[in-house]
């Protein structure tokens, strides 16, 4: 359609909005309630413009037709219009610079600012603030509001990491429609009316994964991230845009930071991967980085102290011991969120070093990779069936999301001249969801089902038998056995409702995470499932690289030579990067054995505690590389300027090991691992674009380890995804109480029986590792089972639990 | 040149002879200073004894020399250090790096900082010629040094200053 | 008010006066003519089974688009043209809602037809129902009118068990039922949209248009509201014909309408008289005439601009199109009477602080400029504290506030007070030069 903005003629797509055609091009026009990817409400009427139309005759099809210059004439609404809720119209003329346009939208401003307190100096929001930037552009400078202002509380807590202050609320509704229109919890809602109007909630707190999006969006500092309160000026921070590494979803951030500290984390956007939306475990995850305990020097043991040395000297040692060290006695395990880089560091060391003992931790039992069509994030938000086996709101939150864009039925929004549409008219508030295209499978009651037309309890540790069965039902005719049915925790008739709806779907696509890859038989169910139905898969890796990681190949040459065996006496020597293996007593006892324990870890734990050298490492924010997400698409990581004293990452260690080794191996810079990269896939890594790289991925992995089969079985702890990082909760004090701490959920029978009440601070020896967890009673957990956040040392799984070393702890942390 | 020139010029001079001197004995005696004169910092507070400063960083942002450096707190409500919810926590200004253009001065909103009459700020550390709160406050008087060199010998901080203050510097006196 | 000034209180007049034949109000202050007993004994529910038994979809439609009835909550939309919009039946539940929320200050006319003649706006309801094949109706009454909550609710269970709701109604598989909503105080509520959010249980806040109720209302489903006349009148228009009806009224305003008529006047009351009446007639005929010397009068309701009570004004016909010309809207008809010794600023101060009251806070022109800073202005004003440039301040304010907000609260606020200055400006300016209002305040009614 040609529209006319001012002066310039451009050609748009039927359903834009006047606003966008007004930024495509090239004018501005103020906005506070419009958000991309949220519904445009025409709250704020900042956005006026005088918007005309030529008319085509009823009668003969013909434009009417202005008398005097033969053109088609132009007929205007008879009052300014909002561009953001207009669509545009075939000749549609749109005015934004006329006196009278111009006069509208400075007595907006000027409303709008009646009651804004102008504090700006001790807003946290100061400089970075819509309203500030427009008042300043369109305003006239001075008020003519002689009245007292509006007084209402300043400092509203609304959960423990948000504030709001609700003199500075310019009511855009954008926090409001957020709740209900991107993750689908109605939390936020306006009371009361007129000028008493206020943001507020029902209940207590906000009770969502995705709470922090608002103070990104509040075009104003009414809402606030409370963990970064007073913590600088917007103009102080060094804003850093990178990927989140907490999840596997490649989530665009950008870190802010201060004097060396991380002070907050915002969302960016990546319009095909998490569009401007980040969970609140990303979000507020990242204050562990500042924590007292951080290592900073590398030390090295002497005489059964760790000394503080230099790195050179530190390596020096480790060469020096690793002389006496036979091949394929030493192994090197990296946590899953290392980078490619840091992979391929540690894959020239270990090729250097003639040893097949290589891996990566979490590793699954079955590949990451996904066989067969490969899900992008676009596919799922397009997708008219959807199944999910497991619980995506804790394991990829992101994931959750874009399958909620999925029930909205609209499909992401085409990009323009300016980026990402600002009013999409096909968003509407309160739109219907269309649940029935939703599946959701999972041992308990996950949060997404509240949104999904079937889900499905299937029997803990079932996801084979479960999916085993669904096959059957998608390819073979026969009946399903008693057994079948009892595994697939719903009538027959509901799995054949299901197995239909995924195969007579033109875009479906089946999500399943770490339950299913617990356990290679469960994944070789799925594919065959996916391959029936004709589904593309998304595989929900544990960790930000566990794809990528397993593409290099950061895997061991046979299966006896993976983590667990290393750690079990299978290596003499060990170099473990971020990883804790001797919480687990049994495991302590065997690294004892070892001639040479490196670790190369953030903070003093149980294992640096053994090793003979400790070397400081950088955490993710403070990494250069890159990260394959669970699409495989290449994003970059980037360092943030935090004081992470001598920390080194993965290819940092191999450079200063090479150089005691005297070789310059792949990997021992960013750079040159970049180059190793390039050769082994054929990707080039350098100048990676914000948004990614979706290079054709290879199929096949470069390692693939056989794994024994061995199902497991029974337990009665099931470990499960978690979207805040239990190893680090100790160290996040806000996160901690916001989330609470680690929760040990159990069955209201089962909590009676054991004698525990919610709140209760307990020990528990899980699989052989002692875990702290606080009590968390709740009918959502099938009985006879517990549920507890695995961690990297623990994957997901069931596992048993000693319940005689059950002690309850004195709770001096009552948890809120 | 003519004789005449060099009896006019000998004239001007011998006139002088019998002026008041422009010259000053300082340090002996202090100086008078002009009003505008830009001299230390000062950081004021209210009447009511709150501190003025909001810890905004406006300040910090206007410097031209990188010189200021402000950490903002949240007062807590029972025992406010200053009005409003912020405060500042740390507020240091590196004297070797400020330039006395009292910038800071015009972009303070709540008229916290103003450049005072103090110019003695000679020093021999350089950590010395980074000033506190506790150095700046209204109330402590004298650079560092001087601060130091009063408590050893026991006597009050001399100032080397004869002109009073400005009138924004409320509850300052030299 | 005290009868003595005022007159008779006796408000339906129209019905006993032999000289135009009533309609909406036949029954209208008759004792017991709530009961279905009186009713279908007049006549009752007779056009509700012509349309449902008798007439098709189409033809009720063409009757109504015939009759040339317009809107009679405020707006004037042909009611005809409005049950065509609704789409094609397609399975999907349709509901008809009757906009009962009255309350606009000098507007009573629904009150006394639910009050009186509950079966009437049943029967309106039916047919309705039957026009956009739907088989629920939402009656949205105004929280305060409880009398007229109780006798619609008699009335609904009077009719369920006479069997005019129900199932299978007039032996047709037409199955109509309503659900009577009582609103809890909001004048925004009268509002379709936000009437809908209401109903629905959400905020009263209007809504986005498009889309329009007809494709997503109530519930998102195709939804058609029509206020209360608008729904007597169709029963009318039925039983009698759309030629009965368009012969009454004027060119583009076809009919009658129920009048309003409040203030220093003989006999304030409702009044049913053709569309095109003038106001001298509305006024002096029927009102009995004034009881004060008045200065300006509102032609239909607070919402809509006031004129001065002038001869050149005084002759308009009350039609949609003859008010429009003067700037002016006939909105629901009610007229107010504002005598001389009013002080106009506190009689605009009264009305803006009810659209203060009123504004929902959704868009920012109603809420900080109607809702904050214009009452304040006005409390300024009457404070005596008024300055030089306060005028001009209000003016440009109004103006801001006109055609910009969401819905048109902001506009029914802005109108009035543009209308004011426009006629009353001196006694503004008298205000703010001396202190003190040229017509100091007295409690006249009482002496």
């Amino acid at each position: 359609m040609k529209v006319k903005v001012n002066d310039t003629e451009l050609e748009l797509a039927p359903g834009t909005s006047a606003i966008d055609a007004v930024f495509a091009a090239g004018y501005d026009v103020p906005y506070f309630c419009s958000q991309e990817y949220m519904s445009p409400i025409g709250a704020c009427r900042m956005c006026l413009a005088k918007v005309g139309a030529p008319r085509q005759d009823r009668a003969t099809g013909e434009w009417i037709l202005d008398e005097e210059t033969g053109e088609p004439k132009i007929f205007y609404f008879p009052t300014l219009m909002a561009t953001c809720t207009t669509a545009i119209m075939e000749g549609m003329v749109i005015d934004t610079l006329s006196d009278e346009v111009r006069g509208a939208q400075n007595g907006m401003v000027e409303f709008t600012l009646i009651n804004h307190p102008l504090d700006c100096p001790v807003c946290d929001k100061g400089g970075a603030c819509e309203l500030q930037d427009r008042a300043y552009e369109y305003g006239s400078g001075l008020s003519r509001f002689r009245f007292d202002k509006r007084h209402q509380e300043k400092h509203h807590a609304l959960s423990e990491l948000i504030t709001l202050d609700r003199e500075r609320c310019i009511h855009c509704k954008r926090c409001v429609r957020y709740f209900e229109e991107v993750p689908g919890d109605e939390v936020l809602d306006f009371i009361e009316r007129g000028g008493h109007t206020y943001i507020g909630t029902l209940g207590e707190g906000l009770p969502s994964n995705f709470t922090g999006n608002i103070t990104d969006i509040c075009p104003v500092g009414a809402l606030l991230d409370a963990t970064s309160r007073f913590r600088g000026r917007n103009w102080e921070y060094d804003h850093t845009r990178t990927t989140g590494l907490d999840d596997a979803s490649g989530s665009a951030i950008i870190v802010d930071a201060r004097t060396g500290r991380i002070e907050r984390i915002k969302a960016a956007l990546n319009a095909e991967v998490n569009k401007s939306w980040i969970d609140d475990g990303t979000r507020f995850g990242h204050e562990y980085v500042d924590a007292e305990d951080r290592i900073k020097t590398p030390l090295v043991r002497k005489e059964g102290e760790l000394v503080p040395v230099t790195w050179e000297e530190a390596t020096g040692y480790v060469k020096a011991k690793l002389e006496g060290i036979a091949d394929k006695e030493l192994g090197i395990v990296l946590r899953a969120d290392a980078t490619l880089e840091e992979g391929v560091a540690a894959k020239a060391l270990a090729d250097h070093l003639q040893t097949g003992q290589l891996d990566h931790c979490p590793r699954p039992k079955a590949s990451v990779l996904p066989e067969g069509d490969a899900a992008r994030f676009t596919d799922l938000a397009t997708a008219d069936a959807i199944f999910v086996i497991g619980d995506v709101s804790e394991e990829v939150p992101a994931v959750d999301l874009r399958i909620k864009d999925a029930l909205k039925g609209v499909s992401p929004p085409a990009s323009l001249p300016h980026g990402v549409p600002i009013a999409d008219l096909r968003l509407k508030e309160r739109m219907p969801r269309k649940a029935g295209l939703l599946t959701v499978a999972a041992p308990y009651r996950v949060d997404l089902m509240r949104h999904a037309g079937r889900s499905v309890c299937y029997p803990v540790g079932g996801e084979t038998a479960f999916l085993s069965a669904l096959v059957k039902l998608a390819t073979v005719e026969d009946e399903l056995s008693e057994e079948e049915v009892a595994a697939l925790g719903m009538p027959v008739d509901e799995g054949r409702a299901l197995i239909e709806r995924l195969a007579q779907a033109q875009n479906a696509v089946i999500v399943y995470g770490s339950f299913v890859l617990a356990s290679p038989a469960a994944r070789n169910a799925v594919i065959a499932l996916a391959k029936a139905v004709k589904a593309k898969v998304m595989v929900m890796g544990p960790m930000a690289n566990s794809y990528g990681l397993e593409a290099i190949g950061v895997m061991p040459s046979h299966a006896r030579y993976s983590y667990q065996q290393m750690i079990r006496g299978g290596a003499k020597a060990l170099i473990l990067s971020g990883l804790d293996p001797a919480q687990d007593p049994s495991v302590a006892e065997a690294l004892k054995d070892l001639e040479l324990l490196v670790v190369h870890h953030h903070f003093a734990n149980a294992t640096t505690a053994l090793a003979d050298v400790v070397l400081p490492a950088k955490t993710g924010y403070e990494k250069d590389g890159t990260v394959v997400n669970l699409e495989g698409r290449y994003l970059p990581v980037r360092s943030a300027p935090v004081d992470g004293g001598q920390s080194e990452d993965f290819t940092g260690l191999v450079r200063y090991l090479g150089e005691a080794l005297g070789v310059r191996l792949d990997g021992r810079s960013t750079r040159s691992a970049k180059r190793a990269l390039n050769h082994l896939l054929a990707v080039d890594l350098r100048d990676l674009p914000d948004e990614g790289l979706l290079a054709k991925a290879k199929s096949r992995p470069l390692r693939r380890v056989s794994v024994k089969e061995q199902e497991a079985v029974s337990g009665n702890v099931l470990l499960v995804p978690s979207m805040v990082r239990p190893e680090f909760v100790s160290r996040n004090p806000q996160l901690r109480a916001a989330f609470g701490d680690v929760a040990l959920c159990l069955h209201p029978d089962d909590a009676d029986q054991m004698k525990l009440v919610g709140g209760e601070r307990v020990r528990l020896s899980v699989d052989g590792t002692l875990r702290k967890a606080t009590v968390r009673v709740s009918e959502t957990v099938p009985q006879g089972i517990m549920l507890l956040p695995a961690t990297p040392e623990q994957p997901v799984g069931l596992v048993s639990a000693d319940l005689a070393t059950l002690v309850k702890e004195s709770s001096e942390l009552e948890v809120a | 040149m003519s004789v005449l020139d060099i009896a006019k010029g000998m004239g001007v001079t011998l006139g002088h002879l019998f002026k008041r001197p422009v010259t000053v004995r300082y340090p002996e005696q202090p100086v008078d200073v002009k009003p505008r004169f830009r001299g230390r910092h000062h950081l004021l507070r209210h009447p009511s004894g709150l501190e003025k400063c909001i810890g905004c960083s406006l300040c910090a942002a206007a410097c031209p020399a990188y010189a200021i450096y402000v950490e903002a707190a949240e007062n807590d409500p029972d025992d406010p250090v200053s009005p409003g919810e912020r405060y500042a926590s740390i507020y240091e200004i590196n004297m070797l790096r400020c330039i006395f253009c009292g910038m800071c001065e015009e972009a303070c909103p709540t008229g916290a900082i103003v450049l005072g009459h103090e110019f003695e700020l000679a020093d021999f550390v350089y950590q010395d010629f980074t000033y506190g709160k506790d150095d700046m406050l209204v109330g402590v008087m004298g650079s560092k040094w001087q601060r130091r060199e009063a408590t050893q010998k026991g006597r009050d901080v001399r100032v080397g200053l004869s002109s009073g203050p400005r009138p924004e510097l409320e509850g300052v006196d030299y | 008010m005290s009868d003595a000034v005022m007159g008779e209180p006796t408000p339906i007049i129209s019905r006993k006066d032999p000289r135009y034949q009533v309609t909406m109000y036949r029954h209208v202050g008759v004792d017991g003519a709530w009961t279905l007993d009186y009713y279908s004994s007049h006549g009752g529910y007779r056009a509700a089974k012509k349309a449902i038994a008798d007439m098709g979809v189409p033809d009720v439609i063409a009757e109504m688009k015939a009759s040339g009835l317009r809107g009679r909550g405020g707006a004037g939309f042909p009611t005809g043209v409005k049950w065509s919009f609704m789409p094609p039946v397609d399975g999907r539940q349709r509901f008809i809602v009757c906009n009962a929320d009255e309350s606009e200050p000098g507007s009573f006319k629904d009150r006394y037809v639910m009050e009186d003649d509950p079966h009437q706006l049943i029967e309106g309801m039916l047919i309705a129902g039957y026009a956009i094949q739907a088989s629920i109706g939402f009656i949205y009454i105004r929280g305060e009118y409880h009398l007229a909550y109780e006798r619609l609710l008699q009335a609904i269970r009077e009719a369920r068990e006479a069997g005019y709701l129900g199932s299978n109604l007039f032996d047709t598989d037409f199955s109509f039922d309503l659900v009577v909503h009582r609103g809890a105080g909001a004048y925004i509520c009268g509002e379709e949209t936000a009437l809908m959010n209401s109903l629905e249980g959400l905020r009263g806040n209007p809504r986005l248009k498009p889309p329009f109720p007809a494709q997503a209302g109530v519930y998102g489903l195709p939804t058609t509201i029509n206020n209360v006349t608008s729904f007597a009148s169709a029963v009318h228009i039925i039983d009698k014909g759309a030629a009965w009806f368009s012969a009454m009224g004027t060119e583009d305003s076809k009919g009658t309408k129920l009048y309003q008529i409040s203030g220093p006047v003989a006999r304030p009351g409702v009044y049913e008289l053709p569309m095109g009446t003038t106001f001298r007639e509305l006024i002096f005929d029927w009102g009995g005439g004034p009881s004060m010397e008045i200065k300006a009068f509102i032609p239909g309701g607070t919402s809509t601009p006031m004129l001065p009570f002038s001869d050149e004004y005084l002759d308009t016909p009350m039609d949609y199109g003859s008010l429009a010309k003067l700037g002016t809207m006939l909105g629901t008809g009610g007229v107010i009477l504002i005598p001389k010794e009013k002080c106009m600023v506190d009689a605009m101060y009264n009305i803006v602080r009810f659209y203060a009251h009123e504004s929902c806070g959704k868009c920012t022109p109603c809420r900080e400029g109607v809702s904050t800073w214009l009452p304040k202005m006005y409390q300024k004003l009457l404070a005596g504290l008024g300055e030089p440039g306060d005028l001009e301040l209000m003016e440009e304010m109004v103006t801001n506030m006109r055609g910009t907000a969401f819905c048109p609260l902001a506009d029914a606020c802005a109108m009035p007070v543009q209308a004011s200055f426009k006629h009353f400006r001196p006694e503004y300016e008298y205000l703010v030069e001396h202190g003190e209002p040229m017509y100091p305040k007295r409690s006249w009614w009482q002496e």
